[in-house]
């Protein structure tokens, strides 16, 4: 069969990112302008601002690539990018960037789902074999997804408030730590131990979660304990909260794990770089049939070589996006228009 | 010698194709939060009414703002990546000479909060921009265009067409494709927290 290379834009939160993939598995390029230092300074992410930052960064991203892979646009067979779900004003920078190549050099276009991008991150790493689990946290999300095959999603459940991403980083201000939460909680946990009592989530799905709960309940621990004039171990209270969050997530993939028959288990999105999620991942699926894939950890930040993997896919089974199809940013799976 | 003008950065979405000089085809219409779905659909019929392939395009006109701030990235990002990749000269105009064209006339553009932006042109000529409360505005007694609804009276758009092509001798070419940013209202810094 001949080479399939796909030119891939990612824009939906804060990276404007530019990838260059051959045949769904071999990089030729993948350039991120990353916005996390000005997001840093904001303690979040601002989405005026990270717009601002993705129509500064755009066109560079592009020729990096091009130049990285030593291609020009014309040695593309299609160009993907990221519909949505995401930021309004972030994904209208990358639709538009996307739509100007498939224009400009008569390439077809073809929009993806930032979700399974994640998913398919997995295939840089290993060949994807279906039906397959795949625990997605990130940011923006939390979600337990069923694939039988490569272009079938179900959501089998996720949260009902806020995402797990969104909880770390909440968590993160209430302790001082700054953005993005995340990693920070993630490194202060491993030197304290998860001894303070906080509620455990209740959720409607039985694999549906919930973090907000579990968020007001880290800061009911606080001022109780002010209130009692006891002094609270950061680095315990950030163990204590990571146990109960990544404890929740994990009870409620088990469980989809042990309904649904599948040969793989895959870990995608941002969280996934998430040490202690890894470390509960490899022991739960030490001694099961199901093949455990743990993305490293390059792959599992927004990226748009993981939008070439997804928009390879979608095109050898002919997938075809529009000129009319605009950024969606509560875009479900599946959605044509 | 082939032009590409653009303009989504207000209310209207503006596309003129010219040869020359010479208008060859063109569509300007009202298209509100509605531009990113709207310009290649538009752009593509007009290219093909002239029979033009993206290669005849010699170069692009935007509007660089201020305006919406969604709107005007829409623009711009198609101009940054085609002019780069295809190695294109760009150019801007600020949005408000866009509606004053070369007409002795001020503009006034929403910014919500009941401030505008406000440009005053003579001829061609800039006399002045920037931001004004809609109490200043209504102090002004000057031949005023644009959202003047605003003020109570009905608004007024000119042919954005034609002032994009009497516009010429004004347009300011970008040396640096890569770094062009819109003109905003609020600096970055604004959004700090504090
Ligand atoms: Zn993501």
């Amino acid at each position: 069969m001949k080479d399939v290379v796909i030119l891939a834009i990612e824009s939906s939160c804060d990276e404007s990112a530019c990838a260059i993939v051959k045949n769904g598995k071999e990089i030729l390029s993948n350039v991120v302008a990353t916005q996390i230092e000005v997001h840093e300074k904001f303690g979040g992410v601002l989405p005026e601002v990270a717009s601002r930052l993705h129509v500064e960064k755009i066109s560079a991203v592009v020729e990096e690539a091009l130049e990285e892979a030593k291609l020009s646009v014309d040695d593309v067979d299609a160009i993907a990018y990221t519909r949505g779900p995401g930021l309004i004003g972030s994904l209208h920078v990358g639709v538009q960037a996307a739509k100007t190549l498939a224009w400009a050099y008569q390439k077809p276009l073809i929009p993806i789902h930032h979700i399974k991008a994640h998913i398919f991150a997995n295939h840089l790493i290993t060949d994807l074999k279906f039906p397959l689990l795949s625990l997605v946290v990130s940011g923006g999300h939390s979600e337990i997804v069923l694939m039988s095959d490569e272009g079938s999603y179900e959501i089998l459940g996720q949260t009902q408030d806020d995402a797990i991403g969104e909880a770390y980083d909440k968590v993160a201000r209430v302790l001082d730590l700054g953005y993005p939460g995340g990693p920070k909680i993630d490194k202060l946990a491993k030197d304290g131990e998860a001894v303070y009592k906080l509620p455990q989530p209740k959720t409607e799905g039985i694999y549906d979660l919930s973090f907000s709960g579990l968020k007001s309940g880290v800061l009911q621990f606080i001022d109780r304990m002010k209130r009692k004039g006891e002094v609270i171990v950061d680095a315990n209270l950030a163990a204590s909260f990571q146990e109960t969050a990544l404890n929740e997530i994990m009870e409620k993939l088990l469980l989809a794990v042990d309904h649904y028959d599948v040969k793989q288990v895959l870990l995608a999105g941002g969280v996934a770089a998430n040490s202690a999620l890894r470390k509960k991942m490899e022991t739960a699926f030490e001694n099961r049939q199901e093949e455990l894939v743990l993305p490293p950890l390059w792959c599992c930040t927004d990226n748009a070589a993981m939008v070439a993997v997804a928009g390879y896919f979608a095109f050898i089974n002919g997938e075809r996006g529009t000129f009319e199809q605009s950024a969606k940013p509560s875009l479900r799976v599946n959605e044509e228009n | 010698m082939k032009t590409l003008c653009m303009d989504t950065s207000h209310r209207y979405l503006v596309l003129v194709l010219m040869e020359n000089d010479e208008i060859k085809a063109s569509k300007s219409m009202y298209a509100w939060k509605k531009q990113s779905e709207t310009i290649f659909v538009e752009l593509i019929n007009l290219m093909e009414a002239v029979s033009w392939q993206p290669d005849d395009i010699d170069e692009v006109v935007i509007t660089v703002g201020p305006g919406s701030y969604t709107g005007i990235r829409i623009a711009m990002s198609i101009a940054k990546v085609f002019c780069s990749s295809k190695k294109k000269t760009l150019y801007t105009i600020s949005t408000l000479q866009l509606y004053a064209g070369l007409d002795t006339c001020s503009v006034m553009l929403d910014a919500r909060s009941n401030r505008v932006y406000y440009g005053k042109y003579q001829q061609g000529k800039c006399l002045a921009e920037g931001i004004k409360t809609l109490d200043e505005i209504k102090a002004l007694s000057e031949n005023m265009i644009g959202d003047v609804s605003l003020i109570g009276k009905e608004d007024k758009n000119p042919d954005f067409v034609l002032n994009f092509k009497e516009l010429r001798p004004y347009y300011k070419k970008v040396d640096n494709i890569h770094g062009l940013v819109p003109r905003y209202l609020k600096e970055e810094s604004a959004y700090l927290v504090k």
